[in-house]
Order: structure tokens, then sequence, then C-alpha cells
């Protein structure tokens, strides 16, 4: 009878799975204005140089790398090693708006057996890597692995050095490290992998695989691409969670020292009952928690009084009130638990760095969730910070999502498709806690499905998108799990979930999205352990996910913006102390609100410091607006924010482009007056980062115009300063609308030594093929875009101009005049 | 469309005839797949055996017995040592290095090899060790359909481990079993989940339940631990504990912010841990006082009730009894009483047939790639 149930069920999850894949998307041809669409996956196009071996372009996920000597990845290897591209296990949006991730679980695929006896040797630290969006291209940080390798003193399970692995390549993987942005818009990385066999020696590839948490915190730097290493945690730490505090210092909770082995399996109550009731890991995380000097790039335990079990990657988030929030979800090693104190994780509770004491807050979800308390495997989304009339912040809002749990504790297999919301009220200092139901994930799929490890992102509009995860908890048994590919979004004024695109690839363990500037979700990643940890084999049928890493991303074009007209732009910030006027291209009088998002940074669908802060506002003139500053680092922690004004066409709310923009101490957003660089070449079609033949909207969206807005807008030109000078560089406009002639008056922009300023018999030198086309006015040489303008025997400015505007004399005088030469 | 019809057909097949018949028997990384100790013959005092679930089942031996214990391999040859001057391995032997890791691999050096004399060297100075022998893990094994139709327990194979202690023959045997998925033990709480004015109580799940309760009332609550005496005073403007009542041993203990379970002796002694109106703890009265429940009761379809507890507070001077109770919850009534879950009928059993799938092809992989391996590896593997 039950081998008839077991047919028949299978059976019928198979129509299902031959029925359309669910979700309007998949019902062929769906309105992406109501929908949204996701973008044709990409995919970065070369496998790095590494060990030696050369940087090879193919369309593959991975190549197989020859036999080198003794092995590049380590003892035992035998048929040479398969070699991929990073998969975007962890996200970052940059400041400078480019896309940082990392790679997760970087080697498997050498895994010849069993993961748990090879990946000690064969787990590779993972790589990082640039994206660029805007060109789809890529680059490589320095080091690409981030550099770190841990010193931490381990207890290998035999004494001394002799029964465990010592090779380097995998001391100090990225994988499991938590991610944050430092006040001045650089981007730290606290914990993470080191890999060994313990026991297990150098001379074989098989052993007992363990993962260590290691102490190291480095940092990288978007200006000079490079990672460097800054002070030690006091603790190793895997799977922490790292929240920014309201005065820039990261507070970290949580992380294991090792994951496989306990250190101590018995039951600490009843020592002679049979050892560990279900945990492989320790019986408990790291209950020390760690302050970041972010001055002093030191940290500094906390303390008896802050000691807390948590879970791993902990749902943190900073309150209003600058008290660190524990929402009750956390990863757990389901189904059957991992910490003897696990119970207390169902307690939500709140961290004030003042006074370095808890304060618990109850079951979050009692009374409203049919399964309150702990959650693994969720996403907690904090919901729009919004002020009251005086311009404060007293409420926070949580979104707890999907995930797993289990009656009889935490952690579950089965996905669940509940979500509720936390909400405090912070009003008088401390935190008051209730929740409410904030109904159904996936509400129309059939058959019904949860969100395990789905991943959570809030829009600028304050809606949520919900994308990748699976139906089931993939770590209980690796490989059996079936992706769920149906994006929703979740609507906070109905408090109700709705089906939009269909993803194209399916995207369980380890996935990632994250929120771009022009207001789409960028959503990647993709890294599974192993089969049943074996090795990587996919189950045949495409039911199942699929194996490995995947290393593409595909980009999703929320529903908004179809909405009627074009995005707005923001282009320029000004302000005071208390408020900052902010200038757009459409009537200010469209503007629902002005929204700071906390530049995104995410990894194990945790993103401690997300946040959207909407500003007061203040005034409506013409096309600009007046917000008032937050006024606090509780509310707006220091670090990077895009900044974004959602514009209300007849009800359809349509995010803006945003602006790049930084927060100071106290919250204060510094105002996006920045000049182009003082010393700037002159090239065919550009001057400094000002081209030939970009559009207006293009030229504000340039990321790396993104923090230099121009001085001077007309229908004509685009005027900007110059750092250090009074002088100008001009963009003028052609009538397609394109920029047809840069010029600059600027004494540090030139070419061959010649420069505005510098005499005509300098320039004579050094342009010896220059062609006089007007008084005072040469082209460079007879073909050269580039001209040099002279009066009364000195440079006075160069200019570059499209083949268009040298063709036509009149042309070329008019944009002169227009430029103000 | 025809790879995932194909796919779906042969699912179906396997999810209905094999899940899960095929399974690789190292224990612990299948659910479903237990290993257990039958018998310690002769079994002396201060010999500690036990198993530790981990990826595949492994063997832990603690020696107090004052001589030393000496583990066995196949050929009869000691590769393992513990005793009072700590644990020595015979690194010599070849099932020394297999050991080490759970499928049984290794790539010893040439001095080990089987006849070799042993070399004896230490790697522990305690008397305790935990290994993996590949002797309770017998490769694939079989589940019977009757077991799986009728989600019974079955006996899949006898093990034995032999040894010697001080010189006399010992040896470890218990066997394989199939233990169907079956249920949970839930605590839950009867209640009054507000007992007084102010108060407020809430259960904690977990492994090892607690309680969590808030005291904004006017008058102190007094729990009452399991050895009779008063615990912990919870007011509404702070906590304090009784250090000399041993359920607040076992919660530090469990929260690990103590090591020992010795309570001291003598009158209460109190001391102020909170400034807060509230306080949570882990209660060992709220658990399951067994391992698992008798089979009588998981071979059952219907929730049954385990146990009942109590935890005895105090308001006012009235008495009042915080109740609860354990019970087993079968996974149909699970999915049955979590409306909001998935609802998808069959999904155990087919996350058990998908696994079936994956464990029958790992195993396939398996023995084509052993089967593939040079000759020295298949020695060292037999």
């Amino acid at each position: 009878m039950r081998a008839v149930g077991v047919v028949v069920g299978a059976v019928l999850v198979c129509v299902a799975m031959l029925m359309p894949a669910g979700g309007a998307g998949a019902q062929g041809g769906p309105d992406p204005a109501k929908v949204g669409s996701f973008s044709q996956p990409f995919t970065e196009p070369t496998i790095s140089d590494f060990a030696g071996y050369p940087r090879v372009r193919t369309d593959q996920q991975c190549i197989e790398r020859p036999k080198q000597g003794s092995g590049a990845t380590g003892a035992g290897t035998t048929h040479g090693f398969i070699d991929c591209k990073p998969a975007a296990g962890g996200l970052t949006m940059l400041p400078n708006g480019k896309n940082m991730y990392w790679d997760n679980l970087a080697g498997t695929e050498n895994v010849e057996l069993s993961i748990v006896s090879e990946y000690g040797v064969v787990g590779l630290n993972d790589q990082t890597r640039l994206l660029n969006t805007a060109t789809k291209s890529w680059a490589e940080p320095t080091p690409v692995d981030g550099g770190a390798k841990s010193q931490a003193h381990i207890d290998p399970i035999i004494p001394g050095d002799l029964f465990k692995t010592t090779e380097d390549k995998n001391d100090g993987s990225m994988f499991c490290s938590d991610g944050n942005f430092l006040p001045d818009g650089r981007f730290m990385a606290t914990g993470g992998t080191k890999y060994i066999n313990d026991p297990g020696n150098d001379a074989s590839k098989y052993g007992s695989t363990e993962l260590l948490g290691i102490e190291n915190t480095r940092i990288y730097d978007p200006k000079t691409n490079r990672w460097t290493q800054t002070g030690s945690m006091n603790r190793p730490r895997w799977y922490p969670t790292a929240t920014t505090l309201g005065n820039g210092d990261e507070f970290v909770v949580s992380g294991l020292r090792r994951l496989v082995k306990a250190a101590n399996t018995q039951d600490p109550i009843d020592p002679t009952a049979p050892a560990t009731g279900g945990g492989v890991q320790e019986g408990q995380n790291e209950r020390e928690t760690e302050t970041f000097d972010s001055d002093k790039g030191t940290w500094k335990l906390n303390g008896a009084s802050a000691r807390r079990s948590l879970p791993l990657f902990a749902r943190m988030h900073l309150l209003p009130n600058g008290h660190v929030f524990y929402n009750a979800g956390g990863q757990a090693f389901n189904p059957l638990g991992q910490a003897y104190d696990e119970a207390l994780w169902n307690l939500a509770a709140a961290y004030d760095p003042a006074t370095k004491k808890w304060n618990e807050l109850g079951i979050p979800g009692v009374g409203t969730s049919p399964v309150p308390g702990f959650r693994g495997s969720t996403f907690s989304v904090m919901m729009p910070l919004v002020p009251n009339s005086k311009g404060q912040y007293e409420h926070a809002s949580f979104l707890t999502g999907g995930g797993v749990t289990n009656p009889g504790s935490p952690g579950g297999y089965v996905a669940i498709r509940d979500s509720f919301l936390t909400n405090l009220n912070t009003s008088n200092g401390t935190e008051r806690m209730s929740t409410e139901d904030a109904g159904d994930m996936n509400p129309t799929s059939t058959p019904a499905t949860g969100r395990w490890y789905g991943s959570g992102t809030l829009l600028p509009t304050g809606e949520v998108l919900a994308t990748s995860g699976a139906d089931r908890d993939e770590v209980a048994v690796p490989g059996t799990e079936i992706p769920v590919q149906t994006a929703e979004i979740y609507n906070p004024d109905t408090k109700q979930w709705k089906p939009v695109a269909h993803q194209n690839r399916p995207r369980t363990y380890h996935n990632t999205a994250n929120l771009m500037p022009d207001a789409r979700v960028l959503v990647g990643g993709h890294a599974t352990i192993s089969n049943s940890y074996l090795r990587n084999t996919t189950l045949p049928g495409g039911v199942t996910a699929p194996q490995g890493r995947d290393p593409s991303f595909e980009i999703y074009s929320p529903p908004y913006l179809s909405c009627p007209g074009a995005q707005a732009n923001i282009t320029s910030i000004t302000g005071s102390n208390g408020s900052l006027q902010i200038q757009m291209d459409v009537p200010a009088s469209q503007i629902k609100n002005v929204v700071l998002v906390r530049n995104p940074s995410v990894t194990h669908v945790v993103d401690a410091d997300q946040r959207n802060v909407e500003l007061r506002v203040i005034s409506r003139s013409g096309n600009t607006i007046q917000v008032q500053q937050a006024g606090s680092g509780n509310v707006v922690p220091p670090g990077p924010y895009m900044l974004f004004v959602n514009r209300d066409v007849n009800g359809c709310i349509k995010p803006s482009h945003a602006a790049q923009v930084l927060a100071a101490a106290h919250g204060k957003i510094k105002p996006t007056t920045g000049c182009l660089a003082r010393r700037s070449p002159i090239g065919r079609n550009h001057i400094g980062r000002v081209r030939l033949g970009r559009t207006r909207r293009r030229l504000l969206a340039e990321p790396r115009l993104a923090r230099v807005s121009p001085l001077k807008k007309t229908a004509h030109i685009y005027r900007y300063c110059v750092k250090g000078t009074s002088k100008r560089v001009t963009a003028v406009f052609g009538s397609k609308t394109k920029v047809d002639l840069v010029t600059t008056t600027a004494p540090r922009h030139g070419n061959r030594g010649v420069r505005p300023g510098s005499s005509a018999r300098r320039m004579a030198r050094a342009f010896p093929r220059r062609k006089r086309i007007a008084k005072g006015l040469y082209r460079a040489n007879p073909r050269s875009p580039r001209l040099i303008g002279v009066r009364r025997g000195r440079v006075r400015y160069f200019a570059v101009a499209s083949k268009r505007t040298l063709k036509s004399k009149r042309l070329l005088r008019v944009y002169l005049r227009r430029a103000g030469l | 469309m025809r790879g995932r019809l194909a796919a779906c057909a042969l699912a179906a097949t396997v999810a209905g005839l094999a899940v899960p018949t095929a399974a690789r028997a190292h224990g612990e990384s299948t659910p479903t797949i237990v290993t257990v100790i039958d018998r310690v013959s002769p079994h002396p005092r201060g010999l500690d055996v036990q198993i530790v679930r981990d990826k595949a089942a492994r063997l832990e031996v603690t020696n107090r017995t004052g001589r030393d214990y000496e583990a066995l391999s196949r050929t009869g040859d000691p590769f393992l040592r513990i005793g009072p001057r700590g644990v020595f391995a015979n690194v010599n032997s070849i099932t020394w290095y297999l050991s080490g890791n759970p499928d049984g691999v290794a790539e010893p050096p040439a001095s080990a090899h089987i006849g070799a004399r042993a070399r004896w060297v230490r790697i522990s100075r305690r008397s305790t060790w935990t290994w993996f022998d590949h002797r309770m893990h017998p490769g694939t094994v079989r589940v019977g359909q009757e077991s799986i139709d009728g989600q019974r327990r079955a006996r899949l194979d006898d093990w034995k481990v032999p040894g010697q202690l001080g010189g006399r023959r010992l040896d470890v045997s218990g066997h394989v079993e199939y233990r169907p998925l079956r249920g949970n033990v839930v605590t839950s709480f009867s209640g009054p989940a507000a007992p007084a004015p102010g108060v407020q109580v809430q259960l904690l799940p977990g492994r090892l339940p607690g309680l969590f309760l808030v005291n904004t009332g006017a008058r102190p609550v007094t729990v009452w631990g399991r050895d009779g005496q008063p615990f912990a005073r919870i007011g509404r403007r702070g906590v304090e504990v009784n250090l000399r009542s041993r359920t607040n041993v076992e919660d530090q203990v469990a929260k690990g912010r103590r090591r020992t379970l010795n309570v001291p002796d003598g009158p209460p002694v109190w001391k102020r841990v909170s400034s807060d109106g509230h306080y949570a703890w882990l209660d060992v009265r709220a658990r399951y006082g067994r391992a698992a429940p008798p089979q009588s009761v998981t071979d059952g379809t219907s929730k049954r009730l385990l146990g009942r507890w109590q935890v005895p507070i105090e308001v006012g001077g009235r008495r009042i009894a915080l109740r609860g109770k354990t019970s087993w919850v079968p996974l149909t009534t699970v999915a049955a009483t979590a409306p909001k879950q998935v609802d998808r009928s069959g999904a155990i059993e087919l996350g058990l047939g998908a696994l079936g799938l994956a464990a029958a092809l790992a195993g396939a992989f398996v023995l084509r790639r052993r089967a593939a391996r040079p000759e020295r590896a298949k020695q060292l593997v037999g």
C-alpha cells in the first residue's frame, strides 16, 4: 500500500513538473508590466589563470587542466584537475557601481569519491571578481582570493602535525565570511574557512574533511582594487554575522571554530546518554561577541554580559535606537538541530552596545504564525524605516519568509511558505515587539511549495522580491532538492505575495540577489554540496537542482520599470547639515518619496546592514525636492548608499536611477558635488570621463561619473567643475541629443606636455602636424578629432569633436560658442 | 520534455521499487540507516563504548579500567591501543590509516602492510578515542520491501569489532538497522500561558526545551527546580537565581556557562543575573527522558502521549504548575497539523525516493570507481 502511495506521489509530482513551471512568467508571453522579466543569463567569458595554468576563453563553466608536476591542486590529484568559473555565493554592490562577488565551495568538482574524504585537500580558496553590468565586463581584485591565510590555532584530532594536511591553497577561503561596508566605502570580509583533512596526511588526498573557522578580517578598497588584512578577531569564526553599528564599528556574533568533528559530542546534562543526539558539529556555536573599531582596525571582546548563543549566520539588524536586533533566524544544519542550547534561538533579542547587554523580547510569530519561533535558512528583511511627522524613526519592521522549521527542534527538512512581520517599537529607548501575518509565499503554486534559502531583496518601492531557493533543505540530503524558480513580490500594502516572472536558471544553495542603482536586481549564485555528501552528481531529468556551481547572472527588471514615463535621474545633491536639496530631471511634484538604500552585501541570504530609509520631505519646488537628513547614525549607519527618488505617475511608482552617496557620522549624507579629476588625458573621443556620443541620461548614469554632478545643465550643455581649479569641462549636445563636443580649460588637462596656459610656441613644437582650421583653432593633426584653441600666444582650451561636428565649420563655431569659448 | 518524461518514469520506478532498498550503510549519513551496539562481551566497569553519529558511524571507546584496550584489525593485528597512558596508534597497520576517514580510503606509507611489525605512536594523552571502524559499514545493504511497505525497522547486517583488554579477548558487536523516519518527539506547553496578572510564559522548543517567563506584574514569581529547591525569582525589576539549585546548574551547563554538573550543598544562595523582568532557561523536566520512544509507539500511525511534565511556580504565596506534554507525532500528523507547510502528500516518501535514487547512483558510481581503482587501493579497502 505504501509503495502504491509512493508511486502515485512520484507520478503526481512528475505531472506537476511537466506542467508549465508555475507563475505567470512561465506561461508563454507574460506581460512584463505585471510580472517583470529576467534577462538572459550571462557569464564571465574566461577561466582565470591559476597556479601556472593560462587564462582560457571558453563558454564552458569548467575545463579540465592537464596534470602538472605533483598536481597543482594538492597531493593525490590523479587526472590534473577541473578548473571552474566562480559563482556568486557572496555578492556586493560597490560604491563605484561595480559588483564584487566571491565563489563558494570552490573545488568540489575535483572530488572523485566523497566530499567528506577529500575536500580538505581538493577544496580551494574561493576567488573574487568584479563585474561591471553596464559593459558586461569582468576584472580581478588583487590578490584574487582575498589573501587571507589563517594562523588560528587548531587542536587536531590527532595531536601534532603528522596526521593533518598542511597545504596552503585553501587556508583562507572567503567561503562563509560575512561582508559589510566600512564608513569610507571600503568593504570588509569577516571570518571565512580553512580546509584541512583531520585526520589526514600530506601524502594522500584522502582523510576526513574538516572546515575550520578563521579569525582573519580582510578589507577590499575599490579605489586600489586590492585586498589587505586588518586586525584579526579574537575568535575564529565560520558563518559569523557582522552588523555595522551607528558609529561605523562592526559587531560580530556567532560562528564556529570547527564544523565537522565535534569537540564535544556528549549530552552535557546527561553524560551517560548516547553521544550526540544528532549534531555532528560542536555542541555550541561561538558565544563570545566582538566589536571592530573601524578607526583603529582592531577587534575587542565584549565580555561576559554580551555573550549569547545564536545560530550560524544569525539574522541581525541595527535598530533606530542603536541596539542590534536578533530576529530568531539563522542557519541550522537540519533536521536534527545543532547546539545543546538551540531552544534559546527561538527568542528574539536586542543587544545594547552601550551597556553590552541583551534584552530578550519573546518568540516572534506567536499568535500569528502556525510556525512561530526559530527559522532556519529564511530571509529576514528590514522593511523601510519611515519617519514620523517630527522626522524621528521609532518603528522597525522585519519580514521573515520561508525557510525550514520543525516542531521538535530548530531546523526541519521541508520548506515552509509562511511569512510574518515582526514589528518593534523603539520609541522610549527599549523595544516592544509584536507580530502580524504576512501571508503565504508562492500562494498559487500547485502543488503548494515553500521556499528554502530564498533571497529577499527590498526594492526602493518598499516591496520585497523573493528569488531562488528550493523546496527542501539541501543540506539534509544534498542532490534531492527541487529548485523554486518562480520569483514573487510581497506588497506591503496588501500584505500579500504575488508570483512574478520565472528565473532562467535554478539557483538553490548559496544563491544571491542585489538591488542595482538602476532599480533592477542582479540575481546570481548557486553552489551545491555534493550529492549525498559523495561527489557532484546531478540526478537525471532536470528535476532536481544541478550539482556544482553556476557562475552565471541574470538581471530581473521589476514590473515598476514598465510604469509610464522615464526613470528619473538625480542630477545633483546639495545641502546643509540638516537637509538635502535633490535636483532631478522630473518635476518634484511627481515624487512620492525619497529613499536611501544601503549598498547591499549579501551571502548565505544574509545582509545584516540591509536597510531602506525614507527621508522626510520638507518642500518641493520645480525639479528640486528638499528632504530632512535622518540625523542619526543608528538610522543611517556610516557607509555607502544609493539614493532613489520614487516617481508617482498615475499611481504607478517608478524608482529613479540612484545617485551613489556616502553617509558620514550621524547619518549625514555628503552632497554629491564632486568634480572631475585634476589631471585627465585627452583621448580621441573623451576628455577624462566625459565622452563623445553619450546621451544626457547616460552621462548621469555613468558609474564613473556617479559622484560628479554637472554644475550647470542647460538644453545644450552640461558643465563640470574640475578639482583644484575654477576652470571647467563642458559637454555640448548636438541635435541628436548626444555629446558632439567636449571642451576643457583646466590647466592640467592636455597632451604631449601641452595644456591650457602653455605657450603657442610649445604647442607648435609638440604638434608639428597641426592643421589650422580657423583663426586661433587647430586640429592636432589633419585627421585628429582633437582641437586646440589659441589666443594671444597661449593655449586657451582643448576640445574633442565628433566627425559630424568637424565636417561643418558652422556647427563647430556654434558648439564652441555654446561652450563659452 | 522527453528527457523529463524519461526522468519521471525512472524516478517513479525507483521511488516505488527501490526506496530505500539500497543505501550505503555508513549509517549516519543516511538518516534511516542506524548503527547500534548490541553487546560488549565481557563488559568490565570503566569501559564505555558508544556510537558517534557522523557522516559515517564512528565507534568511541573510553577506557578507565587501568588496563590497555586494543582494537584488532580484520587480520587480528592490533591497530589502536587505549589505556591509562593515553591512546597509541600502530602506524604500521593499514587499518589505522583506514580508520581516519568515513569512506575507508587511504594511501598509507609503504611501511604499513599486512604482517608488518607493530610500531606504536602516542596520539593522545586522554583515554578515549573515536574512529571509523569499517566493519560497521558493510557496503551496500538492501532493505526488504516488507519493511518499507510496513514502515518497520529491519535488521540489515551484523558487525563485530574484536579487541582485547589487558590481554583478554573483548568483542564489541552490534548491527545495522533500517529505522524509517516516522515522526518526532514534540514538547508542547499546555499552560497556563498567563498564570498570574502580568505574568506570561512561553515554551522554547529544542533538543533541550526551555521556558521564557515575563513578569510585568507587581509580585515576583518564584520558579521551583526539579530538586525541590527554589531555582529563580523573577520580578518586574530583575531576576535572581539560586546558585545551589540543580535546575540552575543544569541550565548553566547547557548554556555553556559552566562545565560540571556538581551541585553545591546548602541553603539557597541568590545571585542577581538580570535587571529585566524576564528570564529564559533550559529545563530538563520538559524534555523526553529517553533516547527514542519504544518501538511500539513509533510503529503506530497516530499521535501518542509519551509523558507529562510540570514546572511549579509560586506567585504571591500561591503555587501554580506550568504543565506540558511530550508526544510522539508521526510525520503524517505533522504535515496535517501545519496547514501552511508544504502540502505535498508523500513528500517524505518522494524525498526518500530521491535519496534512494541518489544512493543507488552513488553506490553504482562507487562500485565502478572501486572496480577501476589500482590493485593496491583494492587491497587496502579489502
